[in-house]
């Protein structure tokens, strides 16, 4: 009888083990069954683009960044520290850097997975497959358009990271990494379809072209820039969102798409934006009906937009308030420690922030014209002035294709209409992250800030490196970091 | 009430005072020597040798005539002796007539018989209804104390039995060397952690493995009634515990429930107690005009106009007293039990429920027990152990609160000022009515009108049937299944015009089963040599399905959240799926020589599912020898010495460590959205998967002895181990360049060494008795290495501090305090640090080891004395030599720039300009001020507790002619916690607020914090014991 339990034992523990310790996961995806068809293309690219929400480049820390480095806003709480330029960032705020770094490479991961996977689908339409291909193009443009930016040299990755032999990678030099940009982004400016049916959120062959125009801009490539522009200019599927009185603007930011709309990070109930609670105090009806409301970037009065700023345009008073109605249909004064707030992002009528925030917006392309024609041409053509002022008339209330009493005069040096266009694009694009860049970009940072009274050490012109990335990348080291850190 | 802040003067020797006590007790074992003298002893006269003899006999048991092998026959007081042989016979040489034979063994009770003028003794062994008593439950089966090879500590179930608790690991506490109890606060309900000889891994569970009647349970232990137990065998070495293979490393718990004994009369035992509970420390806080003081001190640095003006008078409202409540404690349980000559049951029913001392917060539970086993036939027995158990616990998020964000941290941040109510009876909403406060300071009231219940259903039970297939061959199989269904239902109410109101609903459900095979065969040859063989398989599987959804945006608060199609906004739905398998197979010998040497060597093979297929299985082996030396000839004469053991045991066990999929090439879904507020999921790659992983080994030496002298009056036991925790699982960072943060791999060690003594002795055993037990043990952790030698930080504790707190750092302990040194105050009155580095910036260079979180020793020590019919238990537990991170006073004092209230102690020792002390105790009231962590927050929490002391009185029912319908009663009270002895300025040194299961390294890192935690209670106590 024993013999015959033991022979037993040993069969039933043999024969079903393999099987019984099988690992089967039911509530996730494995790279074993995926990337087979095009239903799972279509949900790798979804993947790659949902970075462009709130995990990099809708995510807060990263707005916060760029709204506290550009001069209009000072920060509150444990953000404040960013906003003491005499000094390098904070051990809190060099974490949130570290952060954004790797949300922006996870990113980067996510559509170098596609380029890698998706060409190997046999199962799917090969239009869609090169329209997918476009757009990781274009998500991996962007993010190293960004990188590249904040950080100067960065590593280069440009296949998805599977196993750990692949984890060193050296910065590479800006020149490579704006090489690799523009080859993206010409991929994708080629591949991409004029027109996502499934909305903005997407990018089109103009959001490419955008992209192009911001990176030649940047690189002061002034002809194509200009020439870009100029193609988005004529594009008759954009146009501008005529005003006459300042809430009007709303109809740019308390939509979800609008004419101007190229490109934007669009939201939904379970996916909102993060960016209005950090203008607004908490309990604010209409602005930010709910109970939550950090107040963190608290606009600078001194700074350009002060007095400086014309009371006549209407973007000064969209943009800032003093007061709001209560309830009870009182005016109430912000309180006198938050006495200025912004409001160019709101929350909906439930309190939720639903609203699209811009990527990419047709006036930029009228600014970027204005001055990469006039920095191309040696001076400004009457066209580039034209485009200057459709811009700033749209901004007064004006019918922007007619001659209006705040037109720029003829006859500005280059100088003085390429300040002129960056003072217009400081008021258009305000908190639409675009004047931190347009600092750097135009060796402006310090003076600025000297003219405002603050002291900016030149260490905080480029953000610290991970200190893991320093310590765990074999081609880096400790030389590597950015200055001060 | 005792100051919440630091009084660092105050000096108070308690935990040396602890340490004394237990000398004190050593010293008490010493006055038994002192007053025991051998030459009295009744034993003594045996040993004149006239002339020897050899007795000759066959022991069978009382339900069967063949004969019983193993049976230990031994002369009393000569301790040599033998053991019967496979047929039951034995034959031992006397040295006189008027040698008594005692006749024992597991199972039986013992028999005493006096030789006299017979050369044939037959013996008629009876089975003995108190059997647990003298054996140990070990993995698989149980063994004679005396023949224990491993280290294993009982608890009984009478000392369980003191404390009225919720989870029967509270009671553990302090009760067996080596074990680390830490409640993490005083929720009722609340994460009780456990460790058993430090901890040793950095990611997978520190937990030990819980074997209730044989059952590995896969979640905690609340669901048991403490009174339902009869007994607690914490298996500590490698040897005990690597028969639990990959689950063995954190050691095991075996937990056996009451049963029926045999021919037992039935008994109806009915156990009740009803107590009161207070909160022992309430912290003290400025009142109201001390508040408006600072509060105009703070805008005037800031700059702003004061606020208060004139200052308010009285005391204002003290917000502690509208949180803090007498909370009731009852629990009742009913027990019936019978055993017949072939079948024994016990039924018991329960019902606990414990308010918590802060309002809305509690515990209830409600369960069902029965055990059953029977004798078929001859061959087949069968029984089972069925457990059902509902609890509902009523919970608040009080611990880890800060800036008045939840119910104990509003009570401590809301402004003494104002009331609760405003004139309208609403809840007073501070920032409407304080300009300067800060607009998330919430009106403690509001948390208490949360709702967010928390019900754990749990069905537990098992079934086994053993057939007894030849003599001393048994085959056992156990079919057991655990289920549980969790749920939870949230609701915040809509209080003021603006609120929306939220609600959720979730479930979980997770079932296992188990099935165990085991093969048995006990047998002895030629008399001295006898074996136990154990071999068997067992396969088990875990799966658990969560559903949750939660919706916001009601119109009133009527439904609450039993209909979330009411709200306006619903969130996203989240399920999610787990599974894993693991198989088996084990085998142990048990090997006894003449009865003086013992050897057990055992096995286990463990398959796992959740690693990959290469690295699925692992081999978990032990050896331990264990030699009686009492049994040696040169003691046999001792009248000093009863029993000498030395014990020594070497083992691997294994910690699975790793949740399941771990290993496989993951993609995890996420949201984009391309327009027109339409969600679109997206799957992106979840991590570098690493097909490398495999378990976690714990190599441990264990060397101790047990020791009884003076009759075995007085017990020791002593033991000395090394664990050495190698391929620990760690979270090793990458490059976040390469798109993901970390990677898991088996990199780097971790060591455990430590001393563990216990002391049990009976001091006085006349009318009036006295038994006094305490243990002592001291661990050493150690982290030996760490992937690329590289520190690993704790992660950050949040607001307000700006750097993280703990480290591992190879060379030091796992989890030390790691901050800045504080170097007085500037000349603006902020505090300045120490430059460690000389580099002329403070930053996160300047961190060093600031404080250390794991005590040096942990005691616990007690008294039972018992006069006519009065008994009484005292118990005393202590830790010596931890730190502790006092965060709540970090997070207070970087509140007032919240316009919160602060510590009393705060009031006149602040910076102001007019006296810039750079010495003083608080930096200037400014929304400039900022704390860190630093060794400012580090405090002593050494402390020494009167844990229990509880006087009954049993109603003598034989003298008073009740006992044919009442056989016992029992009328008792005690206190919990009467006293506490402490430099430790927080309200209870008991605390690690941040204790968590996350496999987060970062996260699991953190201990030793104290931020808002949920104090403890003292409890009054008064219990009635019926026997029917």
């Amino acid at each position: 009888m024993k013999n015959i339990l033991l022979f037993v034992i040993a069969v039933l523990t043999v024969s079903s083990c393999t099987d019984f310790l099988a690992e089967e996961p039911r509530d996730l995806i494995s790279s074993v069954n995926f990337y087979q068809n095009e239903a799972d293309a279509k949900a790798a690219i979804a993947g790659a683009y949902a970075s462009l929400g709130n995990e990099y480049y809708g995510n807060w820390e990263y707005y916060a960044f760029n709204v506290l480095h550009s001069g209009a806003a000072d920060g509150r709480g444990s953000q404040g520290p960013i906003t003491i330029y005499d000094q390098v960032l904070d051990q809190r705020n060099i974490d949130r850097a570290s952060n954004i770094w790797g949300r922006i490479y996870s990113g980067i991961n996510r559509a170098n997975a596609v380029l890698d996977n998706v060409p190997q689908i046999e199962d799917m339409d090969e239009g869609l497959k090169t329209q997918i291909l476009a757009e990781a193009h274009f998500l991996r443009a962007l993010a190293y358009f960004e990188l590249v930016r904040g950080w100067g040299p960065v590593p280069l990755r440009l296949t998805e990271t599977r196993g750990l032999d692949e984890i060193g990678a050296p910065r590479a030099s800006e020149d490579e990494v704006y090489s690799q940009i523009i080859a993206d982004a010409q991929i994708a400016e080629k591949d991409l379809p004029e027109v996502q049916p499934d909305g903005t959120g997407r990018a089109s062959k103009w959001a490419a072209k955008m992209l192009l125009a911001q990176v030649h801009l940047t690189r002061e490539n002034w002809a194509a820039a200009r020439d870009l522009a100029e193609e988005v200019i004529n594009c008759p599927l954009f146009s501008l969102v005529l005003v006459n009185e300042p809430d009007d603007f709303y109809q740019l930011f308390r939509v979800k798409t609008h004419t101007e709309d190229i490109m934007s990070r669009q939201h939904s109930e379970i996916s909102q934006s993060e960016i209005p609670n950090f203008l607004h105090l908490s309990n604010i009806p209409v602005y930010n009906p709910t109970g939550s409301g950090f107040f963190a970037w608290l606009p600078i009065a001194n700074s350009f937009i002060g007095d400086s700023w014309d009371d006549n345009d209407l973007r000064k008073s969209f943009n800032l308030y003093t007061e709001y109605v209560d309830n009870s249909g009182n005016t109430v004064q912000l309180p006198e420690t938050t006495p200025l707030l912004f409001k160019k992002f709101i929350d909906d009528e439930n309190g939720l922030q639903t609203f699209s925030v811009p990527i990419f917006r047709y006036t930029e392309a009228f600014l970027i014209y204005a001055e990469a024609a006039s920095q191309a041409e040696g001076g400004p053509s009457a066209k580039a002035l034209e485009r200057l002022n459709t811009i700033k008339r749209r901004g007064y209330g004006y019918d922007p294709f007619s001659v209006s009493p705040v037109d720029y005069p003829a006859g500005m040096s280059q100088e003085e209409f390429r300040d002129a266009v960056l003072k217009e694009r400081d008021y258009e694009f305000l908190l639409e992250r675009r004047r931190w860049w347009d600092l750097k970009r135009t060796n402006r940072v310090i003076s600025y800030f000297e003219s405002i009274g603050r002291t900016f050490i030149p260490e905080r012109l480029l953000w610290p490196l991970p200190e893991n990335e320093i310590n765990t990348n074999p081609a880096l080291g400790p030389e590597d970091q950015n200055p001060g850190y | 009430m005792k100051s919440s802040i630091t009084n660092h003067q105050r000096v108070f020797k308690g935990m040396h005072l602890a340490f004394l006590a237990f000398m004190l007790q050593l010293l008490s074992v010493s006055t038994v020597l002192a007053f025991h003298n051998p030459g009295t002893d009744a034993t003594a006269s045996s040993q004149t040798v006239l002339e020897e003899k050899v007795i000759t006999g066959k022991v069978t048991s009382a339900d069967s005539p063949e004969g019983l092998p193993g049976v230990n026959v031994s002369i009393e007081g000569a301790t040599v002796g033998t053991i019967t042989d496979i047929d039951g016979n034995y034959s031992i040489e006397v040295p006189s007539e008027e040698s008594v034979l005692v006749f024992s063994y597991i199972g039986f009770l013992s028999q005493k018989i006096t030789v006299g003028n017979r050369s044939e003794i037959n013996v008629i062994m009876a089975p003995d209804i108190q059997a647990l008593d003298e054996v140990v439950v070990v993995g698989y089966g149980y063994v004679k104390k005396s023949d224990l090879t491993g280290s294993v500590t009982q608890v009984d179930a009478e000392k369980i039995a003191e404390f009225p608790v919720y989870e029967v690991s509270q009671a553990l506490k302090g009760r067996a060397a080596g074990v680390q109890v830490t409640q993490n606060s005083g929720r009722p309900g609340g994460r009780i952690e456990v460790r058993i000889r430090g901890n040793n891994s950095m990611i997978g569970s520190n937990e030990p493995l819980y074997v209730v009647d044989g059952y590995p349970i896969t979640g905690d232990i609340s669901y048991l009634n403490p009174a339902d137990i009869a007994s607690i065998d914490i298996l500590k070495d490698a040897s005990a515990t690597a028969i639990y293979g990959s689950r063995g490393a954190n050691g095991v718990v075996i937990i056996s429930t009451k049963k029926g004994s045999k021919n037992q009369a039935g008994r109806i035992n009915v156990e009740t107690y009803f107590g009161a509970q207070q909160v022992m420390n309430q912290f003290e806080l400025l009142d109201a005009q001390q508040y408006a003081i600072v509060v105009n001190e703070y805008l005037t640095n800031n700059g702003q106009t004061p606020f208060f003006d004139p200052l308010p008078t009285g005391p204002g409202t003290n917000w502690q007293d509208v949180v803090y409540q007498t909370a009731r404690l009852q629990n009742h349980t009913i027990t019936f039990s019978k055993g017949s000559e072939n079948t024994t049951y016990s039924l018991s029913g329960n019902f606990f429920e414990q308010q918590g001392i802060l309002i809305n917060t509690g515990v209830k539970r409600a369960s069902l027990r029965l055990n059953v086993d029977s004798e078929v036939n001859r061959i087949v027995s069968i029984g089972t152990n069925l457990n059902l158990t509902r609890s509902t616990t009523n919970y608040q998020n009080v611990d880890n609160g800060h800036f008045g964000q939840n119910l104990l941290s509003g009570a401590l941040s809301a402004p003494p000022t104002l009331p609760i109510y405003d004139e309208n009876g609403v809840l007073t909403e501070f920032s409407q009515i304080y300009t300067f406060i800060d607009p998330s300071t919430t009106n403690p009231m509001e948390f208490a009108a949360r709702k967010d219940n928390r019900v754990l259903n749990t069905f537990i039970g098992n079934a086994y049937v053993n057939f007894n297939l030849a003599k001393g061959l048994t085959f056992k199989t156990i079919l057991g299944a655990d289920f549980n269904l969790s749920s939870r239902e949230a609701y915040t109410p809509i209080i003021y015009p603006n609120d929306r109101g939220s609600a959720l609903e979730s479930r979980t459900e997770s079932f296992s089963w188990l099935n165990e095979n085991l093969l048995n065969y006990k047998t002895t040859l030629g008399g001295i040599h006898s074996f136990d063989f154990l071999a068997g398989f067992t396969t088990q599987k875990y799966q658990s399905k969560s559903l949750s959804a939660s919706a916001t945006g009601f119109s009133n608060n009527t439904t609450e959240n039993y209909d979330l199609s009411a709200a306006e906004t619903p969130d996203p739905p989240s399920s999610g799926f787990n599974e894993w398998t693991l198989a088996s197979a084990l085998g142990r010998v048990n090997y006894t020589l003449n009865n003086k040497y013992l050897f057990t060597v055992s096995v286990r093979a463990d398959g796992s599912s959740r690693f990959a297929p290469e690295n699925k299985w692992s081999y978990f082996p032990s050896g331990a020898a264990a030699w009686r030396i009492s049994d040696e000839a040169f003691l046999a004469d001792s009248r000093f010495i009863n029993n000498l053991k030395l014990r020594a045991s070497y083992g691997i066990t294994g910690n699975q460590g790793i949740n399941s999929y771990q290993t496989l090439n993951r993609l995890n879904s996420v949201t984009a959205v391309y327009g027109g507020g339409n969600d679109v999921i997206g799957y992106v790659p979840a991590a570098i998967a690493n097909p490398d992983l495999r378990w976690e080994t714990t190599k441990q030496l264990d060397i101790g002895f047990d020791l009884g002298v003076i009759d075995n009056r007085v017990r020791f036991t002593f033991d000395y181990y090394v664990k050495n925790t190698e391929d620990l699982l760690a979270s090793v960072p990458l490059p976040p360049s390469v798109g993901f943060g970390s990677i898991l791999r088996n990199i780097g060690a971790t060591k455990n060494s430590g001393i563990e003594l216990s002391l049990d002795a009976d001091i006085l055993v006349s009318a009036f008795k006295w038994n006094a037990y305490g243990q002592i043990s001291f661990n050493r952790n150690e982290v030996v290495s760490l992937a690329g030698g590289e520190d690993v930080l704790g992660s950050g504790l949040g607001q307000p501090f700006n750097s993280t707190l703990n480290i591992a750092r190879e060379g030091e302990p796992m989890g030390m305090f790691f901050g800045l040194v504080e170097d007085g105050l500037d000349e603006e009155g902020f505090i300045q640090y120490v430059d460690q580095n000389n580099d002329g910036v403070i930053n996160t260079q300047d961190r060093i080891i600031i404080g250390n979180p794991h005590p040096d020793f942990l005691c616990g020590f007690g008294s039972n004395f018992s006069y006519k019919n009065f008994d009484l238990n005292v118990f005393l537990e202590g830790s010596y030599g931890n730190d502790i991170f006092f965060a709540t006073a970090g997070t207070h004092l970087s509140s007032f720039n919240r316009g919160q209230n602060q510590f009393a102690d705060l009031f006149g020792n602040y910076w102001t300009a007019e006296n810039p002390d750079p010495n003083a105790k608080y930096p200037k009231v400014s929304s400039a001020t900022q704390v860190d962590v630093s060794d400012r927050f580090i405090e002593d929490g050494s402390y020494l507790r009167i844990k229990t002391i509880r006087l009954a009185y049993n109603l003598p029912t034989d003298k008073l002619g009740i006992n044919n319908w009442l056989s016992t009663a029992q009328i008792y009270f005690s206190v919990i916690n009467l006293a506490t002895f402490t430099d430790y300025p927080g309200p209870d040194p008991e605390v690690n607020t941040r204790g968590t299961d996350s496999q987060d390294v970062g996260s699991r890192l953190i201990i030793g914090v104290d931020e808002s935690a949920y104090p403890s209670s003292r409890t009054f106590a008064f219990g009635l014991k019926f026997g029917f």
